[in-house]
C-alpha cells in the first residue's frame, strides 16, 4: 500500500520539478522528412531528377459545411525538400481533381491553396493550430493566381505597438495572422498543375530575416494545409497535417557557399522563450537511471 | 495510478488543450488554457519517470526490459543533440514477448509495424485509415463482454463526434493521431468491453504514438496490467 502511494508521489515530484525547469525527456514521434544537400543551385522543376523520394504526410479535413467529405477520406500531402548552403526548397504534390486559379478582378473562385507552418522557436513545438501569442508560426501560404506570402501567426496579440512597429508590423493587428514585413517577403513559389495534381516548389533563405521568420539552418518542424478550391475551401476550411520532423542531411561535397543573406538570431525574449535542448537528453537520461535505482531502493525497503 | 497518470494526460495534454484554439481568448480562458498546458505537461513528465519506477521496482527479473527501455529510451533522446536512432517503436514488441498475452502481443506487433512504416516508408499516407481501423478492433483479442459503461462511452463518444466532426476530427487527429474521426467511437466500446484492463492503453495512447514516452507507457503497461492482474490473483487465491 505504502508503495502503491510512493511511486506516484515521487513520479509527481520529479515531474514537477522538471516541468518548473522547462526541461522536456520527452521526443516527439512521427514522420520524418531528409532534406537533401545540393551542392549547386535547387531545382524549381518538379520533375527534377535531383527531387529526393518524397513523403506521404497524412491530411485530415476539416468539415464545416455540406456536402460532408466521405466517412474515409484518403487526402495527403508528399513532400520532399533540398537545401544548400544559403537556400532550402520544398516541393509539395496533392491530388486536386479541378484547377481552381483565382483571376484578376474574379470573386467566383476559391483558389486551390497549399500552406506550410514553422515554428519560430526552436525550443518547444507551437500549439499546431497556427501557434498562441507567447510561440508564434512563421507560414508560407501559396494561392493559384495569387501568388506566396510570408506570413506569421500568433504573435499579433503578444506584442505592444512599439514592439510591433519595430518590426514592421501594422502597430494594431487586424487578424491573427499576418504578413511579414516586404524586407522578409523573401520566398518563391513555381507551380505546375499536371495530370489532376499540383506540384508547387518554394524557395526561401535557409536562415531568417527577420525574428518573427524561422530560421531553417538546422533540423525543424513543419506542419501543412492543402485547400481544394472546388470544394469551397478557403480560410480555416482546408485540410491540415500533423506536426512533421524535418532533418536536414549533413553536406558530402564542398563547404556550402557564402550565405546570400543574413541570418537573424536575435529573438523577442517575451515571444520566443529558448532553452539548451542538448541538456535536456542529458538529464533525461539521468532522470530515467535515478528513477530504476529508486524503484528498485523502493522494492527493498 | 499509472492508468490514471495516462487518463489525465490523455484528457489535459491532447483532448482539452487541443480543444482549446476553439475557445473565445479572454484573460480568463487563457489563465485556464495555461493551466491546462502545464498540467498536462507535468502528467506527461510524470508518466515519463513512473515507468522507470516501475521498471526498476520490478527487481532484478525484469532486468533485461529496464536495459531495453534505458538504452532505446537514451538513444531516442540523443535526437536532442542531432543523433536519430529512434527505436522506441520496438518496445512495446519486446515487452509482448515478456508478458506473453494475445492482447500484449497484437498491439506489440501493431505499433512496431506502424513505427517501422515510419522509419521505411515516412508513413503510411492513404493506408492510414486500415490501420486505425485495426487499432479500434484489437481489444476484442483480449474477450469480449458488453458493458453498460461501454455502451455508454461509446455512445457519448458517438455524440460528440456526429454533433461535430469538424472539432472532434481536429482534436483526435492533433490529439490520438487517427484519421477518421467514427472509429474513436468504435475503439472507446471495443477497449471498455474488453476482458483485458490492457485495452485502455492504446486506447488512450491513440492509433499513431505522438511521443516518446506513450510507447514506454505501452511497453511498461503490459507489465503493469499482468503483475496486477497476477498478485489479485494470489491474493483470491
Amino acid at each position: 500500500m505504502r508503495t502503491e502511494l510512493l511511486l506516484p508521489g515521487v513520479a509527481l515530484a520529479v515531474a514537477v520539478v522538471l516541468a518548473a525547469l522547462g526541461v522536456m525527456v520527452v521526443t516527439a514521434q512521427g514522420p520524418a522528412v531528409l532534406v537533401k544537400f545540393v551542392n549547386g543551385d535547387l531545382p524549381v522543376d518538379p520533375a527534377s531528377p535531383a527531387w529526393p523520394k518524397p513523403v506521404v504526410v497524412p491530411l485530415t479535413s476539416q468539415i464545416l459545411v455540406y456536402p460532408l467529405p466521405p466517412a474515409v477520406e484518403n487526402r495527403t500531402v508528399s513532400v520532399a525538400a533540398v537545401y544548400n548552403g544559403t537556400h532550402i526548397a520544398f516541393l509539395l504534390e496533392w491530388r486536386d481533381d479541378t484547377e481552381d486559379v483565382a483571376r484578376p478582378g474574379g470573386l467566383d473562385v476559391f483558389p486551390d491553396a497549399v500552406a506550410v507552418q514553422f515554428p519560430v522557436s526552436r525550443a518547444q513545438l507551437p500549439y499546431i493550430c497556427m501557434g498562441t501569442v507567447d510561440n508564434p508560426v512563421n507560414i508560407i501560404y501559396w494561392r493559384a493566381g495569387v501568388g506566396v506570402q510570408n506570413l506569421v501567426a500568433g504573435a499579433g496579440y503578444g506584442l505592444s505597438p512599439q514592439q510591433r512597429e519595430a518590426l514592421g508590423l501594422q502597430a494594431t493587428p487586424t487578424s491573427p495572422v499576418e504578413l511579414l514585413p516586404e524586407s522578409a517577403q523573401v520566398v518563391q513559389a513555381y507551380a505546375v498543375y499536371r495530370n489532376d495534381t499540383w506540384y508547387v516548389v518554394f524557395v526561401r533563405p535557409l536562415g531568417s530575416v527577420h525574428p518573427l521568420m524561422a530560421s531553417l539552418s538546422g533540423d525543424f518542424s513543419a506542419a501543412f494545409a492543402v485547400w481544394e478550391g472546388s470544394k469551397g475551401e478557403r480560410g480555416g476550411l482546408k485540410a491540415t497535417s500533423s506536426w512533421v520532423q524535418f532533418r536536414l542531411e549533413k553536406p558530402t561535397a564542398a563547404p556550402p557557399p557564402t550565405p546570400a543573406v543574413t541570418t537573424v538570431t536575435q529573438t523577442l525574449a517575451q515571444v520566443v522563450e529558448t532553452t539548451p535542448t542538448w541538456a535536456w537528453a542529458v538529464i533525461g537520461v539521468l532522470v530515467a537511471l535515478l528513477a530504476v535505482m529508486a524503484g528498485l531502493a523502493l522494492r527493498r525497503g | 495510478m499509472y492508468l490514471s497518470f495516462l487518463v489525465i494526460e490523455f484528457f489535459l495534454n491532447r483532448i482539452l488543450n487541443r480543444f482549446w484554439i476553439f475557445v473565445p481568448a479572454t484573460p480568463a480562458t487563457h489563465a485556464l488554457f495555461v493551466g491546462i498546458q502545464w498540467a498536462g505537461l507535468v502528467s506527461m513528465l510524470a508518466l515519463y519517470v513512473y515507468s522507470f519506477l516501475l521498471l526498476g521496482h520490478w527487481g532484478r527479473r525484469a532486468l533485461p526490459l529496464t536495459a531495453a527501455a534505458f538504452a532505446l529510451t537514451a538513444m531516442d533522446l540523443a535526437s536532442y543533440v542531432g543523433i536519430y536512432v529512434k527505436l522506441l517503436w520496438i518496445l512495446p514488441l519486446l515487452f509482448s514477448l515478456f508478458f506473453r498475452d494475445k492482447l500484449n502481443l497484437a498491439f506489440g506487433v501493431y505499433y512496431a509495424v506502424r513505427g517501422f512504416a515510419y522509419l521505411a516508408l515516412g508513413g503510411l499516407g492513404p493506408y492510414a485509415w486500415l490501420f486505425d481501423l485495426a487499432w479500434a478492433l484489437l481489444p476484442l483479442l483480449g474477450g469480449f463482454a458488453v458493458g453498460r459503461r461501454a455502451v455508454l462511452a461509446a455512445a457519448a463518444a458517438l455524440a460528440a463526434v456526429a454533433a461535430s466532426p469538424y472539432y472532434m476530427g481536429m482534436v483526435l487527429i492533433f490529439g490520438l493521431g487517427l484519421t477518421v474521426p467514427l472509429f474513436f467511437p468504435l475503439a472507446v466500446f471495443t477497449a471498455l468491453s474488453s476482458k483485458s484492463r490492457y485495452s485502455l492503453f492504446p486506447l488512450l495512447v491513440g492509433p499513431q504514438v505522438q511521443l516518446s514516452v506513450h510507447y514506454l507507457v505501452l511497453a511498461v503497461g503490459m507489465g503493469y496490467v499482468v503483475r496486477g492482474e497476477l498478485e489479485r490473483r494470489a491474493l483470491r487465491g
